[in-house]
């Protein structure tokens, strides 16, 4: 599951990100190895990086230089990953923008979506939907952008009620939290204007 | 005082039951960087620049800045301290608006209309963008009227016309301040609303100026915008900008003459710098953005004078009601011109018709710009920027400060390019070579003090240019009627100020002036209402001024 925390890594990153994605996409739909390439990549960092820090810092980090990273990353992977992927990995460490490996997964999937006609949509709600729920809203989505959805479901309870759906920047908000916010600042706003104009109207001098 | 809870709890009833239950909408971004009042925001893949957007968590407004491939620049209008990283960030589709209209007056307000002052919330109805493109070509008539400041100085050599724009230069405490604030507060008589717009300086010192103001009576119509230098730089750059749509709904709604003071610009270009830098725009000259240039003009240009719109009506019509749709014959005459050659050709062909001014049309946008100069250098970057874009300027000199002219204003550099058409008849006949009188009275002056021995012609010459310029100094906001100018100038132009020795000129000019009020007022308010010298009034000044030199008393005499 990639975190929508990713979104909001460093710019210029991803920029650069986003051509090396670019880049491994291209070279994997050569090789007819789109699918194994995406999840090795969310393999590594969910499985290796994020699981194992010291790990995660051996391989992505600094610490090491750029000739013992090839070393580990060889004896690692050159058995075990997709040959594009062990390649794409060897060429970030000589170009030392392993660093960049979170925002090239975004990248990479935002690429793919794209790519596919596909649209990830993230589904926000106070409690579990049911899947009749979730059918009628990607249908709903279908319907309005002529793109496959992909749905992305989060739970908070702190919405109270209600719906929320994220569409790239866009957000429908339909929760209860929200409305009792609009709600507050409304009365606040328009009392207070009807208070100040009419002052006579609410207290007498008595 | 008792609160009537019913009548409350009725409006609160009300609004619950009218709240809308529609689908909230909205483009998102996230918070990735915040520092200097300034926010980097990823996302809002659609913000436009100029627009207004909302930090949801604090309810904090902010405006779209600098747009970059990935991310978004924002200026934060507010508490900057409140926002931290990954704060959602949404897009209103609004532009900035500042809240305008009579409820501003009188008030102390910040860069965004919040007021300062502790006298309670505003209850403004009508708002205007803070940005708003200059009246064209066409909207537009000459500078046909004056701006009386109430200063001998101003008034009589660069005088201000209403819709004109005046630079006062001048190196730091050397008096750029008074000048404006003097200029407001002879306003009173004149009805123009007046906008005074601190920025970037110290709330005491601004504390000081809506005091005086205050005590002057002068808040009636005027309305204080303050961003002071504790302000972030975003709210210190906009709020010339604030301050001129606050003025410009008298202008554009009301037909009203107005008056913009910025005090003062040279720390409003230090703020847009600041906020360049931090979006990492690439400095120019003295480290200023390229575009510091069309950050003044573009302010400045929103000064005006309007084109009065003129249509032809039955002769009984009442003038309040007057619109653009009166005109019997559908025509609507835009400014002097159409108006002069209405009333040549077509206003003939309608008998018992007059032409009538359409209401709420013709109003003026006067700004008084304030550049504060380093060591009198006039042609740093942003002062001649400023002096290229104003139609003149007044410079004030620290030297002449110090030597005790006050205003010490430099009569040789200091210009107005418009004003001299809109300067009074009155004022115009008498001061007409007091310029280049006192000009030549300076290098009189700088030849006498090489202490050669003078002819009476030119011994007499120095006499009157040293009594002149004693005419000219003027109280701190003491600001003068025209007709009193008018008076004291052609007093001292005509030598009757000769024999007065050089430090009783100003106590003659109160006693003076005292005398044409109490026993003289028939020529006083004939010079106010004909505002010309006409032979009879001259006559009739000429015969005041005799019989007052008999009555004055000089300081200390029995």
């Amino acid at each position: 599951m990639i975190e929508p925390k990713e979104q909001f890594a460093d710019v210029s990153a991803q920029r650069l990100a986003g051509i090396y994605a670019a880049a491994l996409l291209n070279a994997a739909e050569a090789n007819h190895s789109v699918a194994r390439v995406l999840e090795e990549i969310d393999s590594l960092i969910d499985d290796v990086a994020d699981k194992n820090r010291q790990l995660g810092a051996l391989i992505l980090g600094g610490a090491v230089g750029r000739k013992g990273r090839k070393a580990a990353i060889t004896k690692a992977f050159s058995s075990r990953a997709s040959e594009t992927f062990f390649k794409f990995l060897l060429v970030l460490n000589d170009h030392e923008r392993l660093d960049l490996l979170r925002p090239i997964r975004r990248a990479l999937h935002d690429l793919h979506d794209e790519r596919a006609r596909r649209l990830r949509v993230h589904m926000f709600s106070a409690v579990p939907l049911d899947d009749d729920v979730k059918t009628r809203i990607l249908k709903a989505v279908h319907d309005i952008f002529q793109l496959e959805p992909v749905l992305v479901s989060h739970v908070d309870p702190a919405l109270l009620g209600g719906l929320m759906i994220r569409i790239k920047d866009r957000v429908f908000d339909g929760t209860v939290r929200t409305r009792i916010d609009n709600l507050r600042n409304q009365l606040i706003a328009r009392s207070s204007h009807e208070i100040q104009s009419g002052r006579d109207r609410f207290s007498s001098a008595e | 005082m008792r609160f009537k809870a019913d009548e409350i709890v009725s409006v609160l009833q009300s609004e619950i039951q009218h709240y809308e239950k529609k689908l909230d909408v909205r483009e998102v971004g996230r918070v990735l960087e915040v520092g200097d009042g300034i926010a980097r925001v990823y996302g809002l893949a659609n913000a436009m620049n100029g627009e207004m957007v909302e930090f949801s968590r604090t309810g904090t407004r902010g405006l779209v800045f600098n747009l970059e491939e990935n991310s978004v620049g924002i200026i934060i209008l507010g508490n900057h301290l409140e926002i931290v990283e990954g704060d959602e960030v949404r897009s209103l589709g609004a532009l900035l608006e500042v809240p305008v209209g009579d409820a501003m007056i009188g008030r102390v307000v910040n860069t965004i209309g919040q007021p300062l002052d502790g006298k309670g919330p505003i209850t403004a109805t009508t708002t205007r963008p803070v940005e708003f493109t200059a009246p064209g070509v066409a909207a537009r008539q000459p500078v046909n009227q004056p701006l009386q400041t109430g200063i001998k100085a101003i008034d009589s050599m660069t005088p201000i016309g209403r819709g004109q724009r005046e630079l006062i230069i001048g190196d730091r405490k050397t008096g750029k301040t008074v000048i404006a604030i003097d200029t407001i507060i002879n306003q009173k008589t004149e009805n123009v609303i007046c906008v005074y717009v601190a920025i970037g300086q110290k709330e005491s010192q601004v504390a000081n100026v809506v005091e005086t103001l205050r005590a002057n009576g002068a808040m009636d119509y005027t309305i204080v915008v303050i961003s002071s230098a504790a302000e972030a730089a975003p709210l210190q750059y906009l709020a010339p900008y604030a301050g001129c749509a606050m003025a410009e709904y008298y202008m554009y709604e009301q037909g009203r003459d107005t008056l913009c003071v910025y005090d003062d610009l040279s720390k409003q270009a230090a703020a847009y710098r600041q906020l360049s830098l931090l979006v990492r725009r690439p400095p120019g000259r003295e480290a200023y953005p390229g575009d510091i240039f069309f950050c003044h003009s573009r302010l400045l240009e929103r000064s005006a004078k309007l084109a009065e719109r003129w249509v032809i009506v039955p002769s009984d019509t009442d003038a309040a009601n007057v619109n653009d749709k009166s005109g019997v014959n559908g025509k609507v005459y835009v400014g002097p011109f159409d108006k002069a050659n209405a009333e040549k050709n077509d206003l003939k062909n309608h008998p018992g018709h007059k032409i009538a001014k359409v209401a709420k049309t013709g109003g003026s946008l006067t700004a008084l710009p304030i550049i504060e100069t380093l060591e009198g250098e006039v042609s740093a970057y942003i002062p001649t920027n400023v002096i290229s874009i104003t139609d003149g300027q007044i410079y004030l000199q620290p030297d002449l400060f110090y030597a005790g002219v006050r205003p010490a204003i430099d009569v040789g550099i200091s210009v107005s390019r418009v004003g001299g058409k809109a300067q009074t008849a009155a004022m115009k006949s008498i001061a007409g070579s007091l310029r280049l009188d006192l000009a030549a009275f300076r290098e009189l002056e700088a030849f006498a003090q090489l202490g050669t021995d003078l002819d009476k012609a030119t011994q007499g010459q120095l006499d009157r240019g040293y009594r002149m310029v004693e005419v000219l100094k003027q109280g701190q906001f003491k600001p003068l009627h025209f007709a009193d100018q008018v008076m004291i100038i052609y007093a001292g132009t005509k030598g009757y100020l000769d024999k007065i020795p050089r430090n009783q000129v100003l106590e003659w000019e109160r006693q003076f002036v005292l005398f044409m009020r109490e026993q003289k007022p028939e020529v006083r308010n004939a010079l106010v209402t004909e505002r010309k010298l006409s032979k009879e009034t001259e006559a009739a000044l000429r015969s005041a001024i005799e019989a007052f030199q008999p009555q004055y008393k000089a300081p200390g005499a029995k």
